[in-house]
């Protein structure tokens, strides 16, 4: 360290500050809005009361996620039952189509004559 | 008197000098300083709940009063030069702690006609025995910047003060 630098260590020690000076910054100080200052971490330092909007907040976005999720399930099971209702109903349609063709080949009635019988009822 | 306003007065009884002699030393006017020094200590009290330690309010203080002093120096359009002949006289109706004599009232005055920059990074260095890279996180600046404002102020305050300095060492 040069002479200049040990010179200037030694002069430029710190000041007091004036008289009163405490005095005049706790004099300051918003009474209403004074903290509790303590060696607690920041988060047992914080009130229930100034936690609360974040509480709320949190519950209803995951009653909406919630919601959302239960609506996304019941949809895919609706889904799902309408599928199977619809195959159950293909299958039945089918089975019925096929007694009724082997009905009328077995009365002797041809299908083009059939489809003309139709057309002209 | 409640028990959280005893604890809040014994943190600024426990760094009022600290905050001071910085506000003081980068503005150069004793008022100015008293003034800065408050605010911080106001601000200090409201950001109170997101300092996790003693070493974090220090921190968090010093950089405060940087940039507090700074922003004085801005507004009121502070030119060091002006202030450096009336700064001795406040200095000295200030109560001290230390030692008192021209030497160092001079040596004070001429440190106030240094760039900001370069006056900043010499209180932080000599007044509050901070090494470089810890006055660069506190000013968010890289380490090179800092040495340069420090080589920088240096080589000003050696030319400006090599003869009293020379004075000094002699007594």
């Amino acid at each position: 360290m040069s002479e200049l630098e040990q010179e200037l260590e030694c002069d430029l020690r710190r000041v007091a500050a004036p008289d009163g000076f405490a005095d005049a910054v706790m004099a300051r100080l918003p009474s209403r809005t004074r903290h509790k200052w303590s060696a607690r971490p920041w988060f047992a330092r914080r009130s229930i009361f100034r936690l609360w909007p974040a509480f709320a907040t949190g519950m209803l976005l995951a009653a909406l996620v919630g919601g959302y999720l239960v609506h996304q399930r019941q949809q895919r099971e609706l889904a799902a039952l309408t599928e199977a209702r619809f195959e159950v109903a293909m299958r039945i349609a089918s089975r019925t189509l096929n007694r009724v063709d082997e009905e009328v080949s077995r009365a002797g009635v041809k299908p083009a004559l059939r489809s003309q019988d139709s057309s002209t009822n | 008197m409640d028990q959280d306003d005893l604890e809040f007065r014994r943190l600024i009884n426990q760094h009022e000098s600290m905050v001071f002699s910085i506000a003081l030393r980068l503005l150069g006017d004793h008022g100015l300083a008293e003034e800065v020094a408050q605010d911080c200590f106001v601000e200090l009290h409201k950001s109170l709940p997101r300092l996790e330690s003693a070493e974090h309010i220090r921190f968090w203080l010093r950089r405060v009063a940087v940039h507090r002093a700074t922003d004085a120096m801005r507004r009121r359009a502070v030119r060091p030069e002006s202030h450096a002949e009336s700064w001795g006289e406040e200095h000295d109706r200030a109560p001290e702690t230390g030692r008192h004599h021209g030497m160092e009232l001079r040596v004070e005055s001429v440190l106030m006609s240094l760039p900001p920059a370069s006056r900043i990074a010499i209180v932080l260095r000599y007044q509050e025995e901070m090494r470089p890279d810890d006055i660069a996180v506190l000013l968010g600046q890289p380490v090179a910047t800092v040495k340069s404002n420090l080589q920088r102020g240096l080589g000003l305050l050696r030319r400006k003060a090599d003869v009293m300095l020379k004075e000094f060492v002699r007594e």
